[in-house]
């Protein structure tokens, strides 16, 4: 009868080799890198798809709305355009005209006396009043220019009195000032 | 072979240690790591990242045509609701200078004024571009010069500038000068005509 032996201790692997370790390299450690790049690049790739089905959406928005843009650009944008330019000459204009009417009011304003011999001109910003006046008045005149907010700069540039002025009082004067806010409400 | 072989053995030599064993997989690791990414991770995220900057730049572009589509149909439906106006526009800002039209104006804001024109020269303005320095105006636009002779009172010939200043048409006054008449004038007239008015004056007109 033949003798029956049993071993009890625990089998010893042989020592594992290189490629064993890499084996259990790969199954180990490295299969977790691998999963989560294989997700990564999934993921991606589902982005990319769904970026690619959006691309192609909006090139078909861009060429709808340039058809439809091109049927303006040829009928009513010149029309527009040149509208716009206009308006914008039109405001400059506008904004570059001056306005007398208020200061002519006031000028006359300060001359009681309808029957004086007052002439105004203005050609810019510059007003010359002149004439044969009352030297009293004359006076007023200067003193109300100098001091109203309308003007600056008022003087007298010129008085000359003949014998028969002085003895009435009289004399040719010319009168200059500059209109500080030459022009109208801007558009 | 006996070259691997050889390698393999120092190898198996090192990983004789326990810290040395750890040493070897995570340097392994970390090299397989670049490796996944450099080949794998980054090529994927740069095409995506690609991608989203092309769609991003496609979605602007849909934005401004929008804008634009959007800016266009409400001008045209704005142009349609105000056709009277841009009619009123052309009339203030006219394509050719009318010149009928400008003395029967002329003679409308006189009436109104209660002044009386005595004389209306039109000349062509050659200083238009001077005049409005250093703003440029388009090329497009022209003027004509006007000068107004006309007597008044200093209230309605003032009237009468006042008038011209409130015109939508501009009327540039670029000088004027009101004069009493002498005594001997003044003598043969009557109150309401005992100033005169010399006015020079641009309007303006757009060539299309």
């Amino acid at each position: 009868m033949a003798r029956r032996t049993f071993n009890l201790l625990k089998p010893l692997a042989p020592p594992k080799s290189v490629w064993d370790k890499v084996y259990d390299w790969i199954l180990g450690k490295a299969r977790v890198v691998i999963l989560i790049t294989e997700i990564l690049i999934a993921l991606a790739f589902f982005a990319k798809v769904v970026q690619d089905t959006d691309a192609k959406n909006k090139e078909d928005e861009i060429a709808r709305l340039t058809a439809e843009l091109r049927f303006y650009a040829d009928t009513l944008e010149p029309k527009f355009r040149l509208i716009e330019r206009k308006d914008q000459n039109y405001v400059n204009i506008w904004n570059l005209t001056p306005k007398y009417s208020e200061v002519l009011a006031e000028i006359y304003s300060y001359i009681p006396n309808a029957a004086s011999e007052i002439n105004v001109r203005i050609e810019g910003a510059r007003v010359t009043i002149f004439g044969t006046e009352d030297l009293s008045t004359l006076q007023v005149l200067e003193a109300a220019l100098k001091s109203s907010g309308t003007f600056s700069a008022a003087v007298i540039e010129n008085l000359s009195l003949q014998q028969q002025e002085i003895l009435e009082q009289k004399g040719d004067y010319i009168l200059t000032a500059i209109i500080k806010d030459l022009y109208r409400e801007q558009l | 072979m006996a070259v691997f072989d050889g390698a393999a053995a120092k190898l198996n030599e090192y990983l004789q240690t326990a810290q040395h064993r750890s040493y070897f997989i995570a340097f392994v690791t970390l090299v397989f790591i670049f490796i996944m990414v450099v080949f794998g991770i980054l090529p994927a995220y740069s095409a995506f990242s690609l991608q989203g900057v092309e769609n991003q730049k496609r979605a602007d572009a849909i934005e401004k045509l929008k804008k634009k589509r959007d800016d266009l149909q409400k001008l045209t439906l704005e142009s349609q609701q105000k056709e009277d106006i841009l009619a009123y526009f052309d009339f203030v800002f006219p394509k050719t200078p009318d010149q009928d039209e400008i003395l029967n104006q002329m003679i409308q804001l006189a009436d109104r004024s209660f002044i009386f024109l005595k004389n209306i020269n039109f000349q062509e303005n050659n200083q238009l571009q001077r005049e409005f320095q250093p703003l440029a105006l388009d090329p497009a636009v022209q003027s004509l010069s006007l000068s107004i002779l006309a007597e008044g009172s200093q209230q309605t010939l003032n009237s009468f500038i006042g008038e011209l200043e409130n015109q939508r048409k501009i009327y540039n006054i670029k000088n004027f000068i009101i004069t009493r008449k002498s005594s001997q004038d003044i003598q043969r007239t009557t109150p309401d005509k005992y100033y005169d008015l010399n006015l020079q004056l641009n309007i303006y007109y757009f060539a299309e």
